[in-house]
C-alpha cells in the first residue's frame, strides 16, 4: 500500500467519524429547537428502515446469505421489549438491549444450525423462524395473543417534551451507528471475508478464510441491529400486535430497499431506505397499506430486472465509463 | 383425558394429511431437490392454486378435487413462463446462476402474487362446501372424515403416477441426470433449457392440484401457502431431494409427528417443535433420512 493511499483511507476515516458525531449531534438538539412532532413520528419508519436495511446488508448483501426472516426478528425483540416494561422489571435502555439480545440469540440458534450447510438452507429457516415466532406469540396469553397489548408511554428524559422527539434521537444514533459499522465492516478483514464467501466459497474455505466463523459474525451483528430496531417498536407504537409488527412488508421493504440502492454497498441500503421508507409512508397514506405492500413487492422484482446492482451500481458504473 | 381412541384417530388424521404434505412437497422437490433452486414462490403459486379452483368449482359447480386436476395445464404453462422469465432475468443476466439475487426474486414473485389475491378477494376464508365434506366413515373405534381420504387416495394414485414418470420414461431419466450433473447432461445432447422448463411446468401444475386438494381439506386465504414453508422444506429434505416415494414418506411422518404434538402438548407448541426439530434433523441429518 502506498503512502498517498495510507493517507486518503485515514482521511476518509476522520471524515466519517466527524459526520457520525456531526449527525447525532445535530439530531439530539433538532427536537429541542424544532417542535413540528408530525415530522418526528414520520421519520421514524425511515429511520427504522435504514437500521434494517443496513443490518440486513451487512449479511445478505456482503456474504450473499439472504435473511428472509428480518420480520421475525425484529418482532421477537419488539415482544421482548415489550413484555419487559409491561411487567415492569426494566426501564426503557434495559429493555431495549434485552430486544436485541433475543434477537442475537435467534440469529445465533439460526445460523449455528443451518450455516455449515448450503446457502439455501438459511434462508428457508429464516422464513420459518419468522412464522414460528409469529405463531407462538399468537398462541401465548400473556404475550396479548392475537389481539396485542398496550403498553405504558414512558416519560421523557429531561430537555424534551415529547416521547418521540427522544426516540427519534435514539432512532438517529441507532441508525448512524449501523452505518458506521457498516462501513467498518466492509473495509476490514470480516468485510473481505464476507466478500471472498459470496464470490466463490469452496476457494474462501481453500484459501484459509474461517468461512463458518466469519458467517456466524456476520448473522450476529446482522441480527443485533434488526434487534435494536426491531425493539424501539413499542415505545413507537404503544399497541403492540402480532400481525402489524411482523408483518411480511417490514421484510420486503427491507429487502427492497437494500436492492434499490444497491446491494452490497455499505452506503447502498442508506440510499434505497431514505427513498423507499418516504415512498412506502406515502403509498400507505393515499392508496391503503396493502396497495404498498403489492408495490414494495413489484419495485423489488422490477430493480432486480433493469438494475441489479441498484442506484448506487448504476451511478458507480455510469461515472466509471465516463471516467475512461 | 387422552385415551387410546383419541392418539389412534390422531394417528389416522396425521398420516392422511402427511399424504397431502407429501403431494405439496413433491412439487417443491421438483425445483429444490432437482434443480436447487429454493423456489419460494412455489407457495404463492400454491394460493394461488387454491383460487383458481375455487372460482372454477364455483363457476361451472365441479369438486374441487377434479377442478384441480383440470387446471393442471394451465398452471403447467404458466410454470413453463415462470422458469423462462427467470432464465432471462437470472440465469442469462448474471452468467452463472446467482443464488442471492434469484431467490430474492422468487421472493418477489411470491409478495406479488399473495397480495394480488389479497387486493382482490380480501383476508376473508373461501371454501367450498361438497357432498362429503361433513360425512365421516366408522372404522372401528375411530371416525374418519372422508374430506381427508378422498384427497390421501388421489395423492397416493399421483406419487405413484409420478414415481413412473421419474423411473419409468426417458422423460425421468433425464430429469434424474440434471440433478446429477448438468454439464454432462448438456454434453451428451440434451435441451437442459427444456428440461428446466418442464420440470418448472410440472411443479406449478402440481400447485393447482395441491390447491384443490387443499380446498378440499379446509377453508384457504391468500397466505395460506406460507404456512407450509418450513414444514414443505423440511419434507423435501429429510425425503431425500428428489426421491418421490421419500417425499411422501416424509411427509406422511411429519404430518403424523405434527397431530401427535398436538394433541398430546399444544397445537402451536407442536408447530414449534416440529420445527425445531427439523431444524435439529438438519443439523445431524443434512443428506435426509433417504437415499436421493
Amino acid at each position: 500500500m502506498s503512502e498517498g493511499m495510507q493517507y486518503r483511507i485515514s482521511r476518509a476515516r476522520i471524515f466519517l467519524f466527524f459526520t457520525y458525531f456531526i449527525v447525532i449531534a445535530v439530531a439530539a438538539v433538532l427536537p429541542i429547537l424544532f417542535k413540528v412532532t408530525f415530522f418526528y413520528y414520520a421519520s421514524y419508519y425511515v429511520l427504522y428502515f435504514i437500521i434494517l436495511s443496513e443490518a440486513w446488508n451487512i449479511f445478505g448483501g456482503y456474504c450473499g446469505y439472504v435473511n428472509f426472516g428480518v420480520a421475525g426478528f425484529a418482532g421477537a425483540a419488539a415482544y421482548t421489549d415489550a413484555y419487559l416494561i409491561k411487567i415492569g422489571v426494566a426501564n426503557f435502555t434495559t429493555a431495549l438491549f434485552c430486544g436485541a439480545l433475543v434477537a442475537v440469540f435467534l440469529g445465533l440458534l439460526l445460523g449455528y444450525c443451518t450455516l455449515r450447510l448450503r446457502g439455501d438452507y438459511f434462508s428457508i429457516a429464516s422464513v420459518a423462524l419468522a412464522t414460528i415466532v409469529q405463531m407462538i406469540i399468537i398462541s401465548r396469553p400473556e404475550l396479548g395473543g392475537g389481539l396485542g397489548f398496550v403498553i405504558p408511554m414512558p416519560e421523557p428524559p429531561q430537555p424534551y417534551t415529547t416521547f418521540v422527539e427522544f426516540l427519534f434521537v435514539v432512532m438517529v444514533v441507532i441508525a448512524s451507528t449501523s452505518v458506521l459499522i457498516s462501513w467498518k465492516v466492509a473495509k476490514s478483514w470480516i468485510g473481505m471475508g464476507l466478500v471472498a464467501i459470496k464470490d466463490d466459497e469452496i476457494a474462501a474455505e481453500t484459501l484459509g478464510v474461517p468461512t463458518f466463523r466469519l458467517k456466524l459474525l456476520a448473522a450476529i451483528i446482522s441480527a443485533l441491529f434488526i434487534g435494536l430496531a426491531g425493539a424501539t417498536l413499542p415505545s413507537y407504537v404503544i399497541y403492540l400486535d402480532p400481525y402489524s409488527s411482523m408483518a411480511i412488508e417490514v421484510t420486503v421493504t427491507t429487502l427492497a430497499s437494500a436492492y434499490l440502492g444497491g446491494l452490497g454497498f455499505w452506503y447502498g441500503p442508506l440510499v434505497g431506505a431514505s427513498i423507499l421508507g418516504t415512498a412506502s409512508r406515502v403509498c400507505t397514506l393515499t392508496i391503503g397499506s396493502e396497495f404498498n405492500v403489492l408495490v414494495i413487492g413489484i419495485i423489488l422484482v422490477v430493480t432486480i430486472m433493469i438494475a441489479p446492482s441498484g442506484i448506487v451500481g448504476a451511478i458507480k458504473k455510469r461515472v466509471k465509463e465516463g471516467n475512461r | 383425558m387422552i385415551t387410546a381412541e383419541t392418539l389412534l384417530t390422531a394417528l389416522m388424521f396425521g398420516v392422511f394429511l402427511g399424504g397431502f404434505y407429501g403431494l405439496m412437497s413433491t412439487g417443491l422437490s421438483y425445483i429444490f431437490g432437482l434443480m436447487g433452486i429454493a423456489d419460494l414462490s412455489y407457495f404463492g403459486f400454491l394460493s394461488l392454486g387454491g383460487y383458481a379452483t375455487y372460482l372454477l368449482c364455483i363457476a361451472a359447480k365441479l369438486d374441487p378435487i377434479i377442478a384441480g386436476l383440470l387446471l393442471f395445464p394451465l398452471f403447467f404453462l404458466i410454470g413453463c413462463l415462470k422458469y423462462f422469465w427467470f432464465n432471462k432475468v437470472i440465469e442469462g443476466k448474471h452468467g452463472a446462476f446467482s443464488l442471492t439475487t434469484g431467490y430474492v426474486l422468487l421472493f418477489g414473485l411470491l409478495i406479488i402474487t399473495e397480495m394480488c389475491i389479497y387486493v382482490r378477494w380480501g383476508i376473508t376464508e373461501v371454501g367450498v362446501l361438497t357432498t362429503y365434506t361433513m360425512q365421516t366413515i366408522t372404522a372401528g373405534p375411530m371416525r374418519l372424515p372422508l374430506r381427508l381420504i378422498l384427497p390421501f387416495i388421489v395423492c397416493l394414485v399421483l406419487t405413484t403416477m409420478l414415481y413412473l414418470l421419474q423411473r419409468r420414461t426417458f422423460l425421468g431419466i433425464v430429469m434424474r441426470g440434471l440433478a446429477l450433473d448438468e454439464l454432462v447432461l448438456s454434453c451428451s445432447g440434451c435441451n437442459t433449457f427444456r428440461i428446466k422448463m418442464i420440470i418448472f411446468g410440472i411443479s406449478s401444475g402440481l400447485c393447482s392440484i395441491a390447491g384443490g386438494l387443499l380446498l378440499a381439506i379446509q377453508p384457504i386465504n391468500p397466505f395460506v401457502g406460507r404456512m407450509f414453508i418450513g414444514l414443505s422444506f423440511a419434507i423435501c429434505v429429510l425425503g431425500g431431494m428428489g426421491n418421490i416415494f421419500g417425499t411422501l414418506a416424509a411427509g406422511i411422518f411429519f404430518g403424523t409427528v405434527e397431530n401427535l404434538a398436538s394433541v398430546l402438548v399444544d397445537r402451536v407448541l407442536g408447530s414449534a417443535i416440529l420445527f425445531f426439530a427439523a431444524l435439529l434433523l438438519l443439523l445431524l441429518k443434512p443428506q435426509g433420512l433417504f437415499r436421493r
